[in-house]
């Protein structure tokens, strides 16, 4: 099998799957539960290995990110579509896994002399978890900001994980365009790790493999959500076929143009779209509201979602206000999800609970 | 290279400390590093594009046989051994000794209908090596977790690893390689650097064969 075979030339030419899943967050409804973080851990990574795997995750943002500060790490394509070197992140980028000495503080007799404490993989105490950050976020009272970031494998259309490994055991999808990982067939060489600029694959240390998002393929297939979309109470992961025109996917990406791909700049053309965040008006230094200033910089969210984001934010914030005053807004619909799971993820509705 | 059948009993040349071997004749064999050209990812051919691996610039090779089993030790410098394989950077040292399964099989992995057999040791699972057969770059897949039975010494900045395995077995002659009495093998080699990031592709190999032949 030769990388021609599987959709994809060595000489990095994109060849497009015949239909594409993707995501749509609308971070004005993410509430940094982790619900979503959880649901996906309970469901794919509980073995021995997995410990330190999030293959979804949410983070702060201003903030480090995980793995931390992957943003500087580099990789993905250059404008020639020539691969850029990176890194492969360590446990400690990526916050390990802690365990807690459970044991001597509430069974060993020892709870009034010490106290709950963590220790990393290699027994030290640790310097960086997952969310190390979580609701510190960027700017200076009375103009303190944040907003919380789930990110996973963004399926990409140019997936620099699967140009970079040598054994074809990267493939993507003809029917629905999910990346994934043939495990039987890697060998735990990790150039994927480096190459993805996203940062969002993890090395499996006891099978020596490397595992990421699948996609919740097996639920796909039989017509169920993602596990992360299913159970997020918040209700902003949308699902579906990109080229679905009446799916809210198409709608959000396509027409209303308000979810929009993070760095694209990276080049491997990513699946999963986020509504950019709203924010109040920012308080000037006499105390004034500045209402043109939104409290979240502008520059910082183009920084992730590229020149588009003053335009979507603006098309949400008419449409925001039609709504306001009594008029329809299909938009609005669409972002606030009447019918669940109809409106969220219309081609994936049935209920795990039934199969 | 022929390898004349010593009268000892396995054990003896099991260890790669063990005496037997100061008096074998050791066979230095030149590596260079695996052409940048050949590696089949764009990504490494482009970060690796300087040719910054596969500086372990030979392998001692020395063989013998007792009659039942043979026994392949190879000895390379390596500044610093990387047994380890649980940080995600963590690459463990390698050595791999790959034989044709077809008269023509090329040298660079085998290819399609030409299959090769590779051993290889890692110092992660330092007792045995596994058995891949390859058809060409990037193919390799393991067969048999128990190709072979290795011991390896790390001492002094170089690494002695020894194969030890029957001369005949009973997988199909087209998954492995058999060694007869007096019919000569070719083998190449191959070291991995796990200090330097190397694994996969990245690697430095023997461009030649060695012809090995096993005596009675
Ligand atoms: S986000 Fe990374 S791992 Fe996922 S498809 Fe894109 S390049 Fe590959
Ligand atoms: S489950 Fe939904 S609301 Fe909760 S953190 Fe995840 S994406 Fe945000």
């Amino acid at each position: 099998m030769n990388k021609v075979e599987i959709g994809r030339e060595i000489d990095g030419v994109v060849r497009k799957p015949k239909r594409q899943l993707a995501m749509v967050f609308d971070l004005n409804k993410c509430l940094g539960c982790h619900t979503c973080s959880i649901a996906c851990k309970q469901q794919w990574t509980r073995e021995e290995g997995q410990e330190n795997m999030w293959w979804t995750v949410v983070n702060t943002l201003p903030g480090r990110g995980t793995p931390r500060d992957w943003e500087d790490m580099g990789g993905g394509f250059d404008a020639q579509g020539r691969q850029l070197p990176s890194l492969i992140p360590t446990r400690e980028d990526f916050g390990d896994d802690f365990e807690f000495n459970k044991e001597e503080v509430f069974n060993g007799g020892k709870g009034v002399q010490n106290y709950l404490q963590p220790k990393n993989s290699r027994g030290e105490k640790p310097s960086w978890s997952p969310n190390w950050d979580e609701d510190q976020g960027g700017g200076e009272y009375p103009n303190s900001h944040f907003f919380y970031f789930p990110r996973l494998c963004n399926h990409c259309t140019h997936p620099a994980c699967l140009e970079a490994c040598p054994r074809n055991a990267i493939y993507k999808r003809e029917e629905d365009g999910v990346v994934l990982v043939n495990e039987n067939h890697c060998k735990g060489y990790r150039f994927c790790m480096e190459a993805c600029p996203y940062k969002r694959i993890y090395y499996n240390h006891v099978r020596d493999i490397s595992q990421k998002c699948i996609f919740c393929l097996p639920r796909i297939e039989k017509g169920v959500a993602p596990a992360c979309a299913r159970q997020c109470p918040g209700r902003m992961r949308f699902v579906g076929y990109l080229d679905d025109k009446d799916g809210p996917i198409h709608k959000l990406v396509n027409e209303w143009q308000v979810a929009l791909p993070l760095h694209e700049e990276y080049g491997t053309q990513p699946n999963v779209y986020y509504v950019p965040p709203m924010s109040p008006p920012s308080i000037g230094p006499d105390g004034k509201v500045e209402h043109s200033k939104p409290r979240i910089p502008l520059e910082y969210l183009e920084s992730l979602f590229g020149p588009r984001v003053k335009e979507a934010l603006a098309t949400i914030e008419r449409e925001k206000a039609r709504k306001r005053n009594g008029e329809e807004s299909e938009l609005m619909d669409a972002l606030i999800v009447y019918k669940w799971p109809d409106d969220i993820f219309p081609d994936f509705v049935a209920d795990p609970a039934n199969l | 290279m022929r390898v004349a059948q010593l009268d000892t009993a396995a054990q003896a040349f099991g260890d790669p400390a063990a005496d037997i071997w100061s008096g074998i004749t050791a066979n230095k064999v030149s590596l260079v590093p695996a052409p940048v050209a050949m590696q089949t990812s764009r990504y490494v051919m482009s970060k690796w594009r300087d040719g910054q691996f596969g500086k372990v610039s030979s392998v001692g090779v020395q063989v013998l046989h007792n009659g039942e089993e043979l026994a392949i030790r190879l000895e390379w410098e390596n500044p610093q051994a990387n047994l380890q394989r649980f940080e995600n950077n963590d690459f463990p040292d390698g050595a791999a000794i790959l034989f044709p399964l077809t008269r023509h099989a090329p040298l660079f992995m085998g290819a399609p209908g030409e299959p090769v057999d590779i051993w290889h040791w890692r110092a992660d699972r330092p007792d045995t090596a596994h058995g891949n057969l390859a058809t060409g770059i990037g193919t390799s897949s393991m067969v048999n977790e128990d190709a072979a039975v290795t011991r390896s010494l790390y001492r002094q900045g170089r690494w002695a690893v020894v194969y030890r395995r029957a001369l005949s077995v009973q997988t199909p002659a087209a998954q492995t390689v058999q060694f007869t009495l007096g019919k000569p093998v070719k083998m190449a080699f191959a070291v991995w650097d796990g200090g330097n990031a190397e694994r996969g592709g990245l690697k430095a190999f023997s461009p030649q064969w060695l012809e090995v032949t096993p005596q009675s």
